[in-house]
């Protein structure tokens, strides 16, 4: 598993992004000269942080395929593929009547560390 | 309107159900007050959820007991004199009135005439609630006209349908509301809105594929025999809990109000349970029982 180094585009893409400038995001990607695997990756966070969360899985998918040794975008993948079960998310605590045992337990895998590291910088 | 936004019954305590169904009633009361006896009929869930959302945190509920309509014998706990229900008010015959003009503008005239009698009765109260929240009422026209644009157009992305919906549910909040209240709620909205749009969307699948009515679902996840393919459901599933986990976080961040624990129930437990049995086909029988037990 390897991290890429983003293009400078890339990186005006990531700045935009971060900044909620959703609008300049997208004019630049729309400037990219081609739709490899970064550019399907980025426009999947576009569409994620528009609440588009379909579209965006489908972007994270294609930009896996593309390069499926990068680990950003598998544990992007792997967090969407996940419902986006994040840090904040609080489970609910169903108890079983008969023993008084909570039900909800802890899967244990990298989405926790893929979700603070994407939406908590 | 939708029915599919409401707490889990078995899991609040017994003064937190009463206190809902007081919140509930309240509603209904604030649209007979404010909008006469019609708009008491499109009285939802959905609206009470968002009665409770936008609650002032230092408003402390103020209930009392009376009679109505539809209980005109047995007095009943309704809360009152908030302007978070009659805000949900207006908001609710906007909303409406625009629902039952799309209806007409996408059925033939004969199934229309239902629509056609509840514009008519619903006439006074919209132009009332038109004029008194001007701006949710051009904001709910104008992503209604969109939508309506996108689905004659037959949009192939669900999240472009939806987001239209979406929008409209989190265009409601106020221009004075603080930016750290702000944020949290525009988000919890939205995802709600996506939310009711998609598991909608699913519930109507079949009849729409037996009509030829637009789905939202139907270019993603093309039809098995008339039936929602059983290889969709867990990719639907996936991101409808993903919503939900996002609505989720988004409460979290939002300051307690008076509701906190049943909107807690709802976002947690209610939503989950409704999906759950929208998904398995048992929505239908389980809101009637529910309806049925609620009004003892």
């Amino acid at each position: 598993m390897r991290q890429m180094r983003a293009s400078p585009e890339g990186e005006r893409v990531r700045t935009a992004i971060d900044s909620d400038d959703l609008e300049l995001a997208e004019e630049i990607l729309r400037s990219f000269l081609s739709q490899n695997a970064e550019w399907h990756f980025l426009q999947g966070r576009v569409c994620y942080n528009k609440g588009w969360l379909d579209d965006s899985m489908q972007y994270f998918k294609a930009a896996v395929e593309m390069e499926p040794d990068n680990k950003e975008y598998t544990k992007l993948l792997l967090l969407m593929e996940h419902g986006g079960e994040t840090a904040y998310r609080r489970p609910p605590v169903r108890r079983k009547w008969w023993t008084g045992e909570d039900t909800a337990e802890c899967v244990g895998c990298a989405i926790c560390g893929a979700a603070s590291e994407f939406f908590c910088n | 309107m939708f029915g599919y936004i409401r707490p889990l019954k078995g899991e609040l305590k017994v003064r937190e159900f009463e206190r809902f169904k007081a919140c509930y009633c309240g509603l209904c009361h604030a649209l007979g007050k404010n909008y006469g006896l019609s708009a008491r009929f499109i009285l939802n869930f959905e609206l009470v959820f968002l009665a409770m959302l936008i609650w002032d945190e230092n408003d402390t509920p103020v209930i009392k007991r009376g009679r109505c309509i539809a209980s005109p014998c047995r007095k009943k706990r309704f809360c009152t004199g908030n302007s978070a229900l009659d805000t949900a008010a207006g908001y609710s015959v906007i909303l409406s009135w625009w629902k039952i003009k799309d209806a007409i503008a996408d059925e033939k005239f004969i199934k229309t005439i239902p629509h056609r009698a509840a514009a008519v009765l619903l006439c006074r109260a919209y132009k009332k609630a038109a004029s008194d929240f001007p701006e949710f009422n051009s904001k709910v026209s104008a992503q209604l006209k969109s939508l309506a644009e996108y689905e004659s157009s037959g949009g192939e992305s669900f999240d472009s349908a939806a987001d239209k919906f979406a929008r409209i549910l989190s265009s409601v909040l106020p221009e004075d509301m603080p930016e750290s209240h702000r944020r949290p709620l525009a988000e919890l909205l939205y995802h709600t809105g996506r939310w009711i749009y998609l598991v909608d969307a699913y519930d109507d699948y079949s009849d729409d594929v037996e009509s030829g009515r637009y789905n939202a679902l139907l270019r993603r996840f093309p039809p098995e025999d008339g039936k929602f393919p059983k290889s969709g459901v867990k990719s639907l599933e996936s991101t409808l809990i993903h919503s939900n986990n996002l609505i989720s976080a988004a409460f979290e961040l939002m300051p307690q109000n008076p509701w906190t624990q049943t909107v807690e129930n709802t976002i947690y437990l209610g939503m989950p349970d409704a999906l759950e049995r929208v998904l398995n086909g048992t929505w239908l029988h389980t809101k009637r029982s529910q309806i049925a037990t609620d009004k003892e």
